[in-house]
């Protein structure tokens, strides 16, 4: 009697666990997305540090979003008063900011520092070592500053 | 050649880095089990575990070797598989876990599906343990994404090598679980010789894979389909 309500249960929960897979708004990561959906821009000259995540989050993931805005926000509080530097979390899936995913050839989860010009994107970079320093939190904060520093300079 | 060696030995670096991170730990656990449930012959545990590593390198090549010499697109291709098979394989551990748990007798059909099952099921079935491998290799989380397609992948771009390197990444990725696997084992095998209980042991073992593969996969559901775990 026991086996055969677990089972049922199990077998309901897969059912509905299916069921939700295939009907919620799987809305794919297409490339045809990316050339409908408008630019990544801000309006003035500054910096913005970008955290791609996914709907899913993941310890590790938390650590990284965690630490690069500490980072920010020790180092650069006036920046971030004067509006110069913004700290701006993306979820990449959300069908309107997918075209990051291609603008900034994301493979994961990604810190990406963008300057922008008077409003238009003029470099951005990718700061792919943080997967290797999320076990050192000195080290990653670091990175995180030198990077955003550099690019301040060439504001 | 040295540096040469020295990328190989960061290939490798980069699969133990990926095994041992967090994110593939529910993942691990479920191969571990998987792979030591034969626990009463560590010969056997031994090859089950080469064969479950040479299915998730023989699925690291197959992608990098279309990364390398394709047109598809490290992004897309790297974030379809962190959302979609994430989401296939709770299901998928679910029902495995309760054929292993003698809950659900699957019909003698040819249909893929089931038949994949019957195969995962069967003890001692190392062809299922190199399906399995190709199936969590393809089940990219975070970490493991950011570690092959952002710093594996360039690498063997950079030493135009689409096999080794993906091979040898491979390779490190089934390293720590082959060799808990392994440990495993033979702590059982000890307590077999030991209090003579093997019937018994394997017993147990099998349902402990079976519990194991429905909770891991309830967890994914939670997680990646219904978006209930943070």
């Amino acid at each position: 009697m026991k086996k055969t309500i677990l089972t049922t249960a199990l077998l309901l929960f897969v059912a509905v666990c299916v069921a939700v897979m295939l009907f919620k708004d799987n809305r794919g990561l297409s490339i045809e997305a990316t050339e409908t959906m408008a630019p990544a821009t801000v309006s003035q000259t500054g910096l913005v540090a970008y955290y791609f995540h996914g709907t899913a989050r993941c310890v590790t993931c938390r650590k990284i979003e965690s630490y690069a805005q500490q980072a920010l926000t020790e180092a650069f509080p006036n920046e971030i008063e004067e509006g110069v530097l913004t700290w701006r979390p993306i979820n990449v899936e959300e069908p309107e900011n997918q075209h990051f995913i291609e603008d900034f050839a994301l493979s994961t989860k990604s810190v990406v520092l963008v300057r922008y010009q008077e409003g238009t994107q003029s470099e951005w970079k990718n700061l792919d070592q943080i997967w290797t320093l999320t076990g050192d939190e000195t080290a990653f904060k670091s990175y995180i500053q030198t990077e955003t520093q550099a690019f301040l300079e060439a504001l | 050649m040295e540096g040469m060696g020295g990328s190989i030995l960061t290939a490798l670096w980069l699969g133990i880095l990926t095994s041992i991170s967090p994110c593939p730990l529910a993942a691990n656990i479920a191969a571990v089990s998987f792979i030591s449930r034969d626990a009463g012959a560590p010969r056997r545990v031994l090859l089950t575990g080469l064969i479950y590593t040479a299915g998730r390198a023989l699925c690291y090549i197959g992608l990098g070797f279309l990364l390398i010499h394709s047109l598809l697109s490290i992004p897309a291709v790297s974030f379809w598989l962190q959302k979609y098979m994430n989401q296939l394989l709770g299901p998928l551990l679910i029902m495995t876990g309760m054929v292993l748990l003698e809950l659900l007798s699957l019909p003698d059909t040819r249909g893929w599906g089931t038949a994949w099952m019957q195969r995962i099921a069967q003890q001692g079935n190392y062809y299922s343990a190199g399906l399995l491998g190709i199936l969590f290799a393809l089940s990219f989380c975070p970490v493991s994404a950011a570690l092959f397609f952002g710093s594996l992948i360039p690498l063997a771009t950079a030493a135009q090598s689409s096999v080794l390197f993906p091979l040898i990444y491979g390779i490190g990725t089934g390293l720590p679980v082959l060799a808990s696997a392994l440990v495993l084992a033979f702590g059982i095998h000890s307590l077999n010789r030991f209090f003579e209980t093997v019937t018994i042991i394997e017993w147990w073992t099998r349902r402990i894979t079976g519990s194991l593969f429905v909770l891991i996969g309830i967890y994914f559901c939670l997680k990646y389909i219904l978006a209930i775990l943070p």
